[in-house]
């Protein structure tokens, strides 16, 4: 049933990030252009800051699965209260899937 | 039938035990018989609590089945339900309930909170398990069965249904129908599409709106079909979905466009599934994309059919046949009522012609609660004014342009700019403010707000959105504040907030 988008057009982010995907910080990094890029500005706290709302949080969890191969089914709007807890979530996964492969 | 609550009554007497509210979460389903006895009995406990036939009922409930309960409870004892939206800020809603005046706000565990801190004159009540301190509660499941009473007299044509919408001018809108008005639309409704008691609607729109109540739940109700009732559309919605739509063997369900996007940027990631039993999807509250339209329907094989209709009509007056052959680009053919395009005199035009759509027919509001002005302003001679721009076809299908009143809609979501202005002006540091909705890939329209900073005045653009946070509902709050030393005006010393968009440009 599942199809990677990004294996589909030819590429796969996860391996792209897999290499990278210890060091949190080149992950905080990415996700922080992706938060940028959607919700027109980044900050600390994604939710308390207004950045997003229900709508949006489906939008990036799909750009999330998107950019980094990782499936949008398991991240919540809870993982998106704070860019640290996003990250550390999307973190874990490429982790797990790493570490799985 | 002439009342709402008899309509459905008709359905428990016929059909007692079938499924006419399934929660999507797994919650027990509620049978017609259930429904309506919990609502005849949640009627005589709001009396108990001091309610009286036409006082207004406020529903402060989110999409469940105990919404049903209450809203159906009310116009049993001849009240006149108020369904709010339990999202809004606590300075709206207060505006709302000291325009209404409800005798009772029916709160669940998740909205008491927020009722108690809005601090309104009417007695707060509680519908739903859970104790809630100090709120009288009516449980549904450990309420007595007994058959229940006839509904209360009241006149197909009186106030019955009280929807609240923002006015241009800030202040709430209440929009008045009618049992005669909501039957009115829910019957063509159900003509058009042909539904049948077979039918399983879902509805994953908010309930206390008109296209999510009426149109997409009464009317499933109104045939005897079965209603599948989700929370309204989020990340966990969209992640169970098409499962629950299978699963649930739904026969069609509505949108609005932003969710159809977001289906299609879903079904980028998963193969899109086929649901079998799926008839149609119908999408309304915003214009959509024939591209949009076209890319729906390839990609999930089930056609996708273009509504149109307002607050003040009881939602929808044009409806999309289910063609292939259909004109995509219209939203839909006028159906119950009358359609036509006017020009600034008030001229009715030939057809093709583009001018300010008027509807008339017997789902138009009665009027707006307590203004009179407005009400004589906006229905003149039994036509009620959109403020949409478009023409009506020779053969009755409607083209939407663009619109004359200054409302943004965002998700399907109506913002009125001078609502937001108005918070805006009450920062300290802001002299002047106008909202705009700028176009969004995704929502249709995102709001944003150019603003001009008093003389001297400090404020930065996180204050300001943390400002609107505190008095606006999230999907009203600007996302974008341009700060400007002045903003140019005409010479009657207005704004064209057309013009301010381009400030947004990078």
């Amino acid at each position: 049933m599942r199809r990677d988008a990004a294996t589909r057009m030819g590429r796969s982010p996860r391996r792209e990030y897999m290499q990278d995907s210890r060091d949190i910080a080149v992950v905080r990094e990415r996700i922080s252009m992706i938060v940028r890029n959607r919700l027109g500005a980044v900050e600390e706290e994604l939710v308390g800051a207004g950045l997003l709302d229900s709508l949006k949080a489906i939008s990036l969890a799909l750009t999330l699965e998107k950019e980094f191969g990782v499936s949008f089914e398991e991240i919540s709007v809870e993982d998106m209260v704070t860019l640290t807890s996003l990250t550390r979530k999307v973190h874990s996964i490429l982790m797990r899937s790493d570490w799985r492969s | 039938m002439s009342h709402l609550f008899s309509t459905i009554a008709h359905h428990a007497q016929h059909t007692p035990g079938k499924s006419c509210i399934v929660p999507a979460n797994g919650r027990p389903a509620l049978t017609y018989d259930t429904l309506i006895r919990q609502a005849a009995l949640f009627g005589r406990f709001l009396a108990a609590n001091g309610c009286r036939p036409e006082d207004k009922v406020a529903i402060m409930t989110h999409n469940t089945c105990e919404f049903f309960v209450a809203l159906l409870g009310a116009l049993h004892q001849g009240m006149v339900a108020v369904p709010v939206d339990a999202n809004l800020a606590v300075t709206e809603l207060q505006r709302i309930f000291a325009h209404a005046e409800p005798s009772a706000i029916v709160v669940d565990q998740s909205s008491a909170q927020k009722a108690a801190q809005v601090g309104t004159a009417g007695a707060l009540v509680a519908v739903g398990a859970g104790a809630l301190e100090g709120i009288p509660v009516f449980d549904p499941a450990a309420a007595v069965e007994t058959p229940p009473a006839p509904p209360q007299p009241r006149g197909s044509g009186q106030l019955t249904l009280l929807l609240y919408t923002s006015g241009t001018t800030g202040a709430p809108k209440g929009v008045m129908h009618s049992h005669a008005t909501i039957l009115a639309r829910v019957k063509s409704i159900t003509e058009w599409f042909s539904l049948s008691s077979a039918d399983r609607a879902f509805c994953m729109l908010p309930t206390h709106f008109g296209h999510g109540l009426i149109c997409n739940c009464l009317s499933a109700l109104f045939h005897g079909g079965t209603l599948v009732l989700s929370s309204p559309f989020d990340l966990n919605v969209v992640k169970a979905l098409w499962e629950s739509v299978e699963r649930n063997e739904v026969t069609w369900f509505s949108t609005v466009p932003t969710i159809v996007r977001m289906l299609l940027q879903l079904a980028e990631l998963r193969r899109p599934p086929r649901p079998p039993r799926l008839r149609f999807v119908t999408c309304a509250s915003a214009p959509l994309r024939v591209a949009e339209v076209e890319q729906f329907e390839r990609t999930f094989g089930v056609p996708l059919l273009n509504c149109y209709g307002i607050t003040e009509t009881a939602s929808w007056t044009a409806f999309s046949p289910n063609s292939p052959d259909r004109d995509k680009s219209s939203v839909g053919t006028q159906f119950g009522c009358e359609i036509r395009a006017v020009d600034p005199a008030g001229n009715a035009l030939p057809p093709g012609e583009h001018g300010e759509l008027q509807i008339r027919g017997p789902s138009v509001m009665l009027g707006y609660y307590h203004d009179r002005e407005l009400t004589s302003k906006i229905l003149q001679d039994g036509w009620f004014c959109t403020g949409d721009y478009g023409d009506v076809d020779a053969n009755g299908r409607v083209h939407l342009l663009s619109r004359l009143k200054e409302v943004i809609i965002r998700a399907g979501l109506n913002v009125y700019p001078t609502d937001v202005d108005t918070v805006l002006l009450a920062h300290p540091a802001l002299a002047e403010a106008y909202t705009v909705g700028l176009p969004n890939e995704m929502l249709g329209e995102s709001v944003a707000a150019v603003v001009v900073r008093k003389p001297g005045a400090h404020a930065s653009e996180r204050e300001i959105l943390q400002h609107c946070r505190g008095a606006l509902a999230p999907y009203k709050c600007p996302e974008r504040i341009c700060f400007v030393d002045s903003v140019q005006k005409n010479s009657r010393g207005k704004v064209n907030r057309g013009n301010l968009r381009s400030l947004f440009a990078n």
